[in-house]
């Protein structure tokens, strides 16, 4: 499904796919695949605060994040956290104080760029759940090869395999990006070559967005 | 967070009239079942089942452990529920319910306890090393008949894993990777399923397969877990309605019709993901989403055109971009005054906006003479140490410095006002 082109002329996406509303209990729900990586969240709210939680100005976001096998670890709260600040930046939070937004995901299949997923996931839930957001977001994955090669949405075994790995969230009104994740070392070089194939790949991923929300709409639109 | 699922009265009164008149409020007959599907996950061992609207994902895992010294020869399984807040807002992450406490414990006698998996043929080196089973049950939608569903894709996933496969040589155990050698299936005994009936009107009158509105009108529910061979492995009442004897046994009867359906439907579903897996198809839920959802939605592999790399021209912008910065800085006001309101109180210009970032850069010209009323200022002041480390040779240097260099520039002037604004005297 990757091009694995040397002049680096082109990268490609692997297959999106994706179902809104598809759980009957939130107000929201998304399950999105990129390749074979799965996930599903759910969102829930506004609705009630914990006490401890409640927060005068603005609603409390938060976030759960189940894995597939275990308890949820260190590099689990990590990853909640990632997603929260890259989400809460978009959410308009202050306009349900006293209230919470709880966002649930569950991690379905991963085959490389899980983090990505969540995001593009959540943002769905999020979208689909009707909540207020100054933009969207798409995220994107991209790794450096061992040969130096940038690989755009990588499986799981590339993913490992590969020197450096970065995700990239994007906005959708400026193409900027919202958040940075990377691991391993890399060059500036590599880093801004890896950050442009991602933001041309994120236009991808917002018409993506509005063809999953017209299909989601298709009965009502077609009446 | 919602404290309870708060049904109308009037709801729950319409949903024990209507079974009074053998209805039900979604149109079922009151012993039929809703809607079952079992799909497979792309990995070994995971399951997602749903019943209706009810959905429960499942996931098994295996690992080397030590084996309990009553069974030195038996591996071990944990089934470990998660009532996920993804199914209900009830529930709440991390922390066991009743409900959560009492459906582990249905799963546990249903699998565990009935024997199901050959504990012993999970044994590697007896006494020493066991494969230890975890089967990791994630309810993501909660309508009702979650004892059913749950156990539905447990067993199922169990059925779907595999482990690896191991030699052992003397005292060397290795492990095979999936590459050397086809991972190898569990013994199971016997699929045990879980059955649900909601009872109403005394136990006069009994539903199955309860959704969630129907299980809180009820006045108990009652978990039949048998296999297809008609013997009963678990037994589970809860609510508060005693039962007769020919009840336990009408409802044991409806459990194994029920059992031999749904056994039958696992086994042709795994058959069909094996013949899936041997011909190379694709399988998983991405999958699923593409070719079993109608408003599922899916692009396929998209071509995204690489930008040229920037690099060189990025970093030129940068610089100019610096550049303009510091030339936009509008020129500072000579004509800055500061004044001495009384003791310790001192203000720069006489009110309106902040001017503060002008300031900032009017040092350079005015250094001098800020420098020579500050000791003049602060002269009445006993702070006389502070103001000799602000007044002196660091300023100066700095300001000749300066002159020519931006970045003393800034550094001077952020000295200048962190130390202390305004003499000293703050």
């Amino acid at each position: 499904m990757l091009s694995d082109n040397k002049e680096n002329e082109t990268q490609s996406i692997r297959t999106l796919s994706a179902e809104l509303s598809n759980l009957s209990r939130p107000d929201g729900s998304a399950i999105v695949a990129q390749g074979d990586t799965v996930v599903q969240s759910a969102v829930y709210g506004p609705v009630e605060v914990r006490p401890n939680k409640e927060l005068p100005d603005k609603a409390y976001f938060d976030i759960v994040y189940k894995p597939l096998t275990g308890l949820p670890g260190c590099p689990e709260k990590l990853r909640e956290r990632v997603i929260r600040n890259t989400l809460e930046a978009t959410l308009l939070v202050n306009l349900h104080p006293r209230k919470s937004i709880n966002l649930i995901l569950q991690e379905m299949q991963n085959d490389g760029g899980l983090l990505a997923c969540c995001i593009n996931s959540a943002c769905m839930a999020l979208m689909d759940a009707g909540l207020a957001m100054k933009c969207l977001v798409a995220a994107l994955n991209a790794v450096i090869t061992t040969e130096g090669d940038v690989l755009l949405d990588p499986s799981l075994k590339q993913e490992e395999e590969a020197k450096a790995c970065f995700t990239f969230a994007f906005e959708s009104i400026n193409h900027e990006v919202i958040t940075s994740n990377t691991q391993g070392s890399y060059s500036e070089t590599e880093f801004k070559k890896c950050l442009e194939i991602c933001r041309s790949a994120s236009m991808k991923v917002f018409d993506f967005y509005r063809e999953c929300v017209q299909r989601r709409f298709s009965k009502e639109i077609d009446r | 967070m919602v404290k309870e699922v708060i049904t109308a009265k009037c709801e729950q009164d319409f949903i024990i009239e209507s079974v009074k008149a053998d209805k039900r409020i979604d149109g079922r007959e009151l012993n039929e079942s809703r809607v079952m599907h079992i799909t497979f996950g792309k990995t070994r061992g995971c399951v997602l089942c749903t019943l209706g609207n009810t959905r429960v994902l499942s996931q098994v895992s295996c690992e080397m452990s030590m084996p309990k010294a009553a069974h030195p020869t038996e591996g071990s399984i944990h089934i470990n529920v998660e009532l996920s807040p993804m199914a209900s807002p009830v529930f709440e992450a991390g922390r066991s319910s009743d409900l959560g406490i009492e459906l582990t414990r249905v799963l546990e006698k249903c699998i565990r306890d009935s024997h199901c998996v050959d504990l012993e043929a999970l044994c590697i080196v007896a006494g020493e090393k066991v494969w230890s089973l975890r089967v990791d049950v994630h309810v993501m939608n909660h309508d009702g008949n979650l004892a059913e569903c749950a156990a539905i894709s447990a067993v199922s996933s169990l059925h779907h894993f595999r482990r690896p496969e191991v030699t052992v040589a003397g005292a060397d155990v290795t492990v095979h990777s999936v590459e050397e050698h086809d991972p190898i299936p569990l013994s199971l005994h016997h699929i045990p399923v879980c059955v649900t009936f909601a009872l109403f009107n005394s136990g006069q009158q009994v539903i199955a397969d309860p959704t969630e509105a129907e299980e809180l009108a009820s006045e108990g529910r009652v978990v039949v877990g048998v296999n297809a061979h008609q013997e009963i492995c678990m037994m589970h009442i809860s609510g508060c309605t005693p039962l007769q004897k020919e009840q336990v046994q009408r409802f044991v009867e409806l459990a194994v019709n029920r059992a031999k359906y749904v056994t039958e439907s696992i086994k042709t579903n795994l058959q069909h993901d094996e013949q899936n897996r041997s011909s190379k198809n694709l399988v998983g839920f991405a999958k699923d989403l593409q070719t079993d959802k109608i408003l599922a939605v899916q692009i396929r592999p998209q071509r995204v055109f690489v930008p040229p790399p920037q690099v060189s021209t990025e970093e030129t912008v940068s610089t100019d971009k610096e550049v303009e910065m510091t030339d936009e800085i509008s020129p500072p006001e000579k004509e800055v005054k500061v004044l001495l309101y009384g003791p310790k109180t001192a203000g720069i210009g006489e009110g309106g906006a902040s001017q503060w970032e002008t300031v900032d850069l009017s040092i350079e010209d005015n250094i001098t003479t800020s420098v020579e009323k500050n000791i003049d200022l602060s002269y009445d002041d006993e702070s006389e140490e502070e103001v000799v480390t602000l007044g002196a040779e660091d300023l100066q240097i700095e300001s000749r410095e300066s002159d020519k260099n931006d970045k003393a520039k800034q550094r001077l002037s952020r000295g200048w006002y962190a130390k202390d604004a305004f003499f000293g005297g703050w």
